[in-house]
């Protein structure tokens, strides 16, 4: 797991001369970004919707926001990686909205994502329930656990993305974390034991 | 400058936020929660029980990224004014055969008395609309 808690607070800005040289239509730049950012900005959007079509769909909404933003970006004001989460989380939030909207019952459908091919059957199993159980966390109590454990920001950049304090963030981090015990000890008591 | 030492209930707190993997915590206080669990036993039994659940989260991985949507994502990246000059360029050169062609072909058979004005403005006006490829 790469320290993006040091790097971020050295200040450094990993992106700042890819963001440039993508807003002057640089195709190297531009397809170094997607690959640094690509899988996780999907990971992110896959755990927040549980529903692959629609977070492939935010991440190319993601990107198309990134090329559009990338000539007039000013390095100095936020990490770019914290622009690209936010408006990630933003447009999973707007998504889970309208879901609310139309169909009330849509709330914590299990995810339809299918285990890989190399994925054994008890690693399936394991990785359906968590992912069930993440599905009925509060929404922010979600999002603080994909960026900080998933996606492994740092929690002053985690809170960044949230547009909330460190406290804040951690308490929704606290109280996802205990959530997911209670669930997986109600669905899958083989599972976890006694944590 | 001296450093806070970790308070246990401190540690518990970062345990629950961030859970047992000591580089998810927050790194100014990264160095006296390890130097307190080193010192602790019973801090290490409750990073065990962290880890418990880091290790059933880790479980659920979405797949990778498709070559598909990959493609899809730069199929939109911005094409740079090189990038733009050479695809110019090379249509530039594809009108220019086209056009070779179209003269050849209409003025082969043909002595120069013989085109007339009509044939000079079609071809004018193919040329012209190259103008703003």
């Amino acid at each position: 797991m790469a320290d993006r808690n040091a790097r971020h607070a050295a200040g450094e800005d990993p992106d700042t001369e890819l963001v440039r040289l993508a807003g002057e239509g640089d195709a190297h730049a531009c397809a170094a970004l997607v690959d640094r950012h690509l899988p996780r900005i999907l990971g992110m959007a896959v755990r927040m919707l549980g529903n692959r079509a629609e977070a492939e769909d935010v991440a190319q909404e993601v990107f198309l926001r990134t090329w559009r933003h990338a000539p007039d970006w000013k390095p100095g004001r936020a990490r770019f990686s914290t622009w690209m989460y936010r408006v990630a989380m933003n447009l999973c939030h707007d998504r889970l909205r309208r879901r609310r909207e139309v169909d009330l019952s849509e709330i914590g459908d299990p995810p339809d994502e299918a285990p890989s091919p190399g994925q054994g059957l008890q690693d399936a199993r394991v990785a359906e329930r968590v992912e069930r159980a993440l599905a009925q966390l509060p929404e922010r109590q979600r999002q603080a656990i994909v960026l900080c454990h998933y996606e492994e920001l740092g929690n002053i950049e985690a809170a960044a993305v949230m547009e909330i304090g460190v406290e804040a963030l951690e308490s929704l981090l606290s109280r996802g974390r205990r959530k997911l015990r209670e669930l997986l000890r109600e669905d899958a008591p083989d599972l976890i034991g006694d944590v | 400058m001296t450093r806070e030492p970790m308070r246990p209930e401190r540690f518990t707190a970062l345990l629950d936020a961030y859970g047992a993997d000591a580089r998810r915590w927050p790194v100014e206080e990264r160095k006296a929660a390890l130097e307190y669990l080193m010192a602790n036993p019973d801090a290490r039994r409750l990073r065990q029980e962290a880890a418990e659940l880091d290790r059933l989260l880790d479980a659920a991985r979405p797949a990778p990224p498709t070559a598909g949507l990959r493609e899809r994502v730069l199929a939109e990246a911005p094409v740079s004014r090189g990038s733009g000059e050479r695809r110019f360029v090379a249509g530039a050169l594809a009108a220019s055969l086209l056009l070779g062609f179209v003269v050849g072909a209409t003025l082969q058979p043909q002595t120069p008395a013989e085109v007339d004005e009509a044939d000079f403005l079609r071809l004018a006006q193919l040329d012209g609309s190259y103008q703003d490829f």
